[in-house]
């Protein structure tokens, strides 16, 4: 892999270093997240303060570490919830058909014909803002895509012959799905959790602009960015640079890492 | 023409769908009401006037009844008003959506215009510098936060061109120069993000065709390039680009959302953010059913388009 996609490979280094540091962040932060400085404020990148300090002094490199840290669990447990919850309702749906699938089906239109964003801020902004409802509106909303990309797959194994040799041979069907079916539409399910995690990552930071990420002072990179900051950006840009730098640079390598696992597992779909 | 009945006779259970949604997350979901949000913003704990209120905005029976109720005036035409400003939400929107459909529509045919030759270009001169740049370029516009990229040109354009867009929002009517150097910017900026993507879209779909016996035969039958590409490449790869004009419209949606908050016109987004901010049901209701509409409407005619852009679909 390290030959042939070299681009791939460097993404997945990145996410991981980011995703580390995210993880680390109380231990290798140089400061803490609130900790204020008035005399030190907008200042911009010092020894000290390698990324500058805002319009209460304080650092900005720590309160990107601690953002990513809050914006990538919520994004990570969405995905979790979306795929289990996708991968439940597209191997039920997709194994057994008739009446079940036809009426899930018809709810995943609806719900696909909302737009999320707008879907997004109705939900989060009448729950209260707060990690849990971003998580869990997030994920909800990402479950009918997957389900539909897992869905397609579930159907296209059942009809496999390994499938039919395997009822024919009086398999129950707990033992077909768990042992034919999904372990045979797992590499969709990692793939699928790439592109939602992208999307999610995305979602979250327009929440947090939007002011329905997660309550001050803890920071979110979206929020980090959000309007009542952009005063202080006209006087010192960096405040704008780096949570953008850092969502772009999580979503880019997460698309590229999703792309790159896309062409091993299947090369007819390369684009 | 039977089948353009049944498509529509097909949406109505989805619209049906998606106003239950809405209005059944609003009222069962959320622990507080409009009442609440009135009784907190001014201070009063009077319980007695809470639920004089609650009567009065008709919160009050069974959430079944509630949801017929708003049902049937929505049927009868009556989007019903604001709880707060009392203004009527159809004349809000007849106001407002004209706008942000401006900013959308704009922002499609900006997409269009620049995604699709750019993309032709980049199947065409494939593994070229251009095409380097072009899928590189995509790929990271890709995963630019709309929000921040309006953010940067908001900050930087002040800092390093000193220019700042126009405060207030003027109708084309009243002056169309201010009109247009407050719009121009937010319609580009919606359309980086769907521009991308198509452009991706139509590099991959321009290099099929172009694998296809077909386009070896036009070839060889002595065919110059111009005839080549404008008669079987682009109509064929045009088909699934038709699908993503669909499918771009909720992004479209969500990108006037967040450049009508950060450039303050007054569109349906700032007009939905303000009324989730303070639970205001029938404007949420309302604008939702109306947004939903429109996107299922622009659904039914893109199924439609398919059979006049390829005539080997027909519908039953």
């Amino acid at each position: 892999m390290a030959r042939s996609r070299p681009l791939g490979l460097v993404s997945l280094v990145i996410l991981s270093l980011l995703g580390l540091s995210a993880a680390l962040a109380p231990v290798i932060a140089p400061y803490g997240y609130d900790e204020a400085d008035f005399l030190y404020r907008l200042k911009g990148p010092s020894a000290a303060h390698p990324f500058g300090t805002d319009n209460l002094g304080r650092d900005l490199l720590s309160r990107v570490l601690y953002g990513m840290r809050v914006s990538l669990f919520i994004a990570a447990g969405a995905v979790l919830l979306a795929e289990s919850l996708a991968l439940l309702i597209a191997v039920v749906t997709g194994y057994f058909g008739g009446w079940l699938d036809a009426v899930v089906q018809r709810i995943i239109d609806i719900w696909l014909a909302v737009p999320v964003l707008v879907l997004l801020v109705s939900l989060v902004g009448v729950a209260g803002p707060g990690v849990r409802t971003a998580l869990v509106a997030t994920g909800l909303l990402s479950v009918p895509a997957s389900s539909r990309l897992l869905r397609s797959a579930v159907l296209g194994v059942r009809a496999e012959p390994y499938v039919e040799a395997a009822h024919a041979l009086g398999a129950s069907h707990t033992r077909v799905l768990l042992i034919h079916i999904v372990p045979n539409i797992a590499y969709l399910v990692v793939y699928s959790s790439t592109i939602a995690l992208g999307a999610v990552m995305m979602l979250v930071a327009s929440l947090g602009f939007l002011g329905l990420g997660v309550p001050p002072p803890q920071p979110d990179l979206g929020g980090m960015l959000s309007g009542a900051g952009l005063q202080f950006m006209r006087r010192s840009p960096w405040l704008a640079l780096w949570p953008g730098l850092a969502i772009m640079l999580i979503v880019f390598t997460v698309n590229i890492a999703g792309d790159t696992l896309r062409d091993l597992f299947d090369p007819r779909l390369r684009g | 023409m039977a089948y353009l009945i049944r498509r529509l006779m097909l949406t109505i259970p989805t619209v049906l769908g998606l106003t239950a949604l809405v209005f059944f997350l609003l009222h069962a979901v959320v622990p507080s009401d409009t009442v609440d949000v009135l009784v907190s913003f001014y201070g009063i704990n009077d319980p007695e006037l809470a639920q004089q209120l609650r009567e009065e905005f008709g919160l009050t029976g069974s959430l079944l009844s509630q949801y017929a109720d708003w049902l049937g005036s929505v049927l009868r035409g009556d989007l019903g008003a604001s709880l707060f400003t009392k203004r009527s939400v159809l004349e809000e929107l007849s106001r407002r959506l004209p706008i942000s459909l401006e900013l959308g529509l704009g922002a499609m045919l900006v997409t269009l215009a620049v995604a699709i030759p750019a993309g032709i270009i980049s199947a065409v001169k494939r593994d070229g510098p251009l095409d380097y740049l072009l899928r590189g370029g995509a790929v990271l516009a890709n995963a630019l936060p709309d929000f921040w990229a309006a953010t940067l040109v908001l900050v930087l354009g002040s800092v390093w061109f000193s220019w700042a867009p126009p405060l207030e929002y003027r109708t084309p009517w009243e002056d169309l120069g201010e009109h247009l150097r407050l719009m121009a910017v937010p319609v580009l900026l919606v359309a980086v993000t769907p521009a991308a993507a198509l452009i991706r879209l139509m590099r991959s779909q321009v290099l099929e065709v172009l694998r296809q016996d077909y386009i070896r035969t036009a070839r060889a039958k002595g065919l110059d390039a111009r005839r080549v590409y404008g008669r079987h490449v682009l109509r064929n790869a045009l088909l699934p680009v038709v699908t993503f004009a669909g499918l771009l419209l909720p992004r479209l949606i969500a990108g006037t959302v967040i450049v009508e908050q950060i450039f303050g016109i007054p569109g349906t987004g700032r007009y939905l953010l303000q009324a989730i901010g303070r639970l205001d049901y029938p404007v949420i209701q309302s604008t939702n059913l109306v947004i939903g509409l429109l996107l299922i409407l622009v659904n039914v005619a893109v199924d439609i388009s398919y059979t006049w852009i390829d005539p080997r679909i027909r519908w039953r």
